[in-house]
């Protein structure tokens, strides 16, 4: 933006010239000229019905890929885990692989070919052929071989090892209970801090306190509840000292805002 | 400090705009009321931050057209209108300055450079008088903006925190922050 321009005492406008230059008639004329709105424009439907084809290629696609198309002379059979443990512990004990199956046809109905079964990699029957047997084998290997996917919590930022931080929250909005209610600033590493300032708004001016220790005083914690929740307090300056060595370090600042719950 | 009355509304009356706004949703004519509530106030605040009078006005009516063309998508928030108006103006406002259209201008009285000079507790004299409106523009434009609405326009921190959307202790503690970082420039200068 270019330099601003100041000036002094201009002379005033009356409202009466401002009433004056009101026309409502011209605004809705200008409104009416302007293009109807009409919800989202059609880039945005092309770029997201586009988006969506894709996607739906690419799933279709990572689903079919490694699947054989069904046979069209060819029964599926629906093996219990009972069935499948028989299958391999007469493998193992030295029985013909083609007894096994044959039992195990003869348990189960036999049911004509689908495609989506086909998709689902049902194991595929058919005659004189060992494959389905070693398929199937392998799927309970795979069964017990499967991880569950344990989800990963994100609501809280994991703390970094030299970050101060108070109860875990190191910026942004903190409850004000937790920031008054014993908690102390902490870091990792072995730190204790020792001393910090934090710069507040006491009610009539900004002001800066050094604060010896860890914790945030009492009367601190009462102005931060009359007259900061919601606005950013700045923690600076936090020394903190090393456990073992004695040696002091300092920490990055906090900027935080009180709230009045999480 | 005397602060601006008129943003300040009983809940009756956010209640009996709310209606207005309804009705205009489903009519554009019926903004009307609302167009006439609110032009001073809107041309007011744009003509603060320009010298061109007449483009202050053609400003104050692309607000309202935008406000209408908009109006579907405005959520109550237990806040007068006007705020919602004032950030359109900003907006409109600010792309007025990139399109070279109008110069960013800040208007003061004398008295309110006093008040001012008072406050930093120097001389009130032309010399400081001067001082403080190179300061001015020194300022960066976020802080220029709270002084300019707190100082030269006179409004509560309500109002400035609702025209901001940052609550009014924010609002209150920006606004000194903005000050004491005006009295650093001022007094680098002596």
């Amino acid at each position: 933006m270019d330099k601003l321009k100041t000036i002094v005492d201009r002379e005033p406008i009356s409202s009466e010239s401002i009433a004056e230059r009101q026309n409502f008639n011209d605004v809705l004329q200008k409104y009416k000229a302007q293009p109807a709105y009409t919800g989202y424009n059609k880039w945005i439907y092309g770029s997201v019905i586009g988006s969506a084809v894709v996607a739906g290629v690419v799933i279709s696609t990572s689903l079919n890929w490694d699947a054989e198309p069904p046979l069209k002379k060819e029964a599926v059979v629906n093996p219990s885990k009972k069935d499948v443990t028989n299958i391999i512990s007469a493998k193992s004990t030295g029985n013909s692989i083609q007894l096994a199956v044959t039992n195990t046809v003869e348990k189960q109905s036999l049911k004509p070919a689908k495609k989506t079964e086909a998709v689902k990699r049902k194991p595929v029957l058919t005659e004189s052929t060992e494959e389905p047997v070693k398929e199937i084998a392998r799927e309970v290997e795979q069964e017990a071989k499967t991880v569950e996917v344990i989800p990963v919590k994100t609501e809280k930022k994991p703390v970094e090892n030299n970050m101060p931080h108070i109860g875990a929250y190191y910026f942004g909005e903190v409850p004000l209970n937790l920031l008054c209610d014993n908690e102390k600033i902490s870091s990792g590493n072995n730190l204790a801090v020792v001393s910090y300032t934090i710069a507040y708004f006491n009610g009539n001016v900004e002001v800066e306190e050094k604060i010896r220790g860890a914790k945030i005083p009492e009367n601190v914690c009462e102005k931060l509840g009359k007259f900061n929740v919601g606005s950013d307090i700045r923690i600076t300056s936090i020394v903190a000292e090393d456990r073992f060595s004695g040696v002091q370090y300092q920490l990055p600042s906090m900027s935080i805002t009180p709230v009045l719950s999480e | 400090m005397t602060v601006n009355p008129m943003y300040h509304q009983t809940q009756d009356r956010l209640q009996e705009e709310l209606a207005i706004i309804s009705q205009a949703k489903e009519d554009p004519a019926r903004f009307g009321p609302l167009y006439r509530r609110y032009h001073e106030q809107i041309f007011r605040y744009i003509y603060q931050r320009m010298d061109d009078q007449e483009l202050a006005f053609d400003v104050t009516s692309q607000v309202f057209v935008k406000a209408m063309t908009n109006l579907h998508k405005y959520e109550y928030r237990g806040v007068p209108f006007s705020s919602w108006l004032y950030r359109i103006a900003k907006s409109e406002l600010y792309q007025a300055f990139r399109d070279k259209k109008a110069q960013r201008t800040v208007n003061v009285e004398s008295m309110q450079l006093f008040e001012m000079i008072e406050e930093f507790e120097e001389e009130d004299n032309s010399a400081n008088k001067r001082k403080l409106l190179n300061c001015l523009t020194l300022l960066k434009d976020y802080d220029l903006q709270i002084l300019e609405m707190r100082y030269f326009e006179r409004r509560s921190y309500k109002e400035i925190g609702e025209i901001l959307d940052i609550s009014e202790n924010n609002a209150k503690v920006k606004a000194f922050r903005a000050l004491g970082r005006l009295k650093r420039l001022f007094m680098k200068q002596n």
